[in-house]
């Protein structure tokens, strides 16, 4: 029977330390998953980093992330709002927020850029704001 | 009944070659382009060469992944325990991980092993991080000297500097520039 995990020995070699690099690419990837705060602080790691965090294309891919973090959150306060509120508040509610949304998604890169180097996280704060 | 299945010839980072079930290793885009596009995999002469990045070891947890994802009926509480318990393994082998899935563009196992790596370093200091990655201490030093520059020149050193300019509207916008910088 063919087998279906490498032998023993194949196993047991391993690289060495110095031999694991991760590209540009990747790194970008996994700073993408942090909060702006800590992007900040991670600045002061290495130049290649400072220059990492700080392009436009990280920029971008970071608003990705934070868009798509926050619709989830939104969607379950949204659903237990439902819940609690009878229908026709609810609706118009709902309306407001999804206004207040598009708002959101219209706010140019540019300004993303400037909140993110000021360190105010915009989307933080409007989400404390009352949304009716 | 394993003898049934397909099978397909995959050849890794140390030049050994071995078998796997295709509809595992399918799950991988770049086997399954290799296999569709190039009809490569079918016979140990023609095994498909996986990527650098994959070692023997990398291969098999990747493929462990690729297993558990396949079956279906899984609740979803079920995949996220086991994806927990699959990015507990120590950072640098996280790293060869992230780069050995990211080689074979299985996009979900980057996006585990990336939070998981996120996760880590979102509590290091840069000391720490600069290890695990190996970078170079560049910019801490440099940071430094501009501190200590800008610390040799006194609030008087500033105002005479002000004072001796031409006058006039200039010292008001060097003021205004000096105050909010």
């Amino acid at each position: 029977p063919p087998s279906r995990r490498p032998t023993k020995s194949s196993r047991s070699r391993r690289p060495t330390k110095s031999s694991i690099f991760l590209p540009d690419e990747l790194i970008e990837e996994i700073l993408s998953w942090l909060p702006a705060n800590i992007l900040l602080r991670l600045k002061c790691v290495s130049k290649k980093w400072h220059s990492l965090i700080s392009h436009p294309y990280f920029l971008k891919l970071h608003q990705e992330r934070s868009n798509a973090k926050m619709g989830k959150n939104h969607e379950t306060r949204l659903r237990i709002f439902l819940k609690n509120q009878n229908l026709a508040a609810a609706y118009n509610q709902m309306c407001c927020y999804e206004k207040f949304l598009k708002a959101i998604d219209c706010l140019p890169v540019v300004l993303y850029w400037l909140v993110f180097h000021v360190g105010v996280l915009v989307f933080d704060l409007m989400s404390v704001i009352p949304f009716s | 009944m394993k003898m049934m299945k397909p099978y397909v010839w995959l050849q890794t980072s140390d030049d050994s070659i071995q078998q796997v079930e295709q509809e595992i290793a399918m799950f991988c885009p770049l086997i399954c382009q290799e296999i569709i596009q190039k009809g490569m995999g079918s016979s140990k002469n023609c095994a498909i060469c996986l990527p650098q990045q994959v070692s023997p070891a990398m291969l098999s947890l990747i493929l462990d992944y690729c297993r558990f994802h396949q079956v279906p009926g899984r609740s979803n509480k079920e995949r996220k325990s086991y994806d927990e318990k699959f990015v507990r393994i120590d950072t640098e082998r996280l790293c060869e991980l992230t780069s050995a899935a990211d080689s074979l563009q299985l996009k979900p196992l980057v996006d585990l092993t990336s939070r998981a790596l996120a996760r880590i370093i979102e509590g290091k200091t840069p000391e720490e991080i600069r290890d695990i990655f190996h970078l170079p201490d560049d910019l801490t030093e440099n940071v430094e000297v501009e501190e200590e520059h800008v610390d040799d020149r006194s609030v008087d050193d500033l105002l005479s500097f002000i004072n001796g300019n031409d006058g006039g509207k200039l010292n008001i916008l060097t003021i205004l520039i000096f105050v909010f910088t």
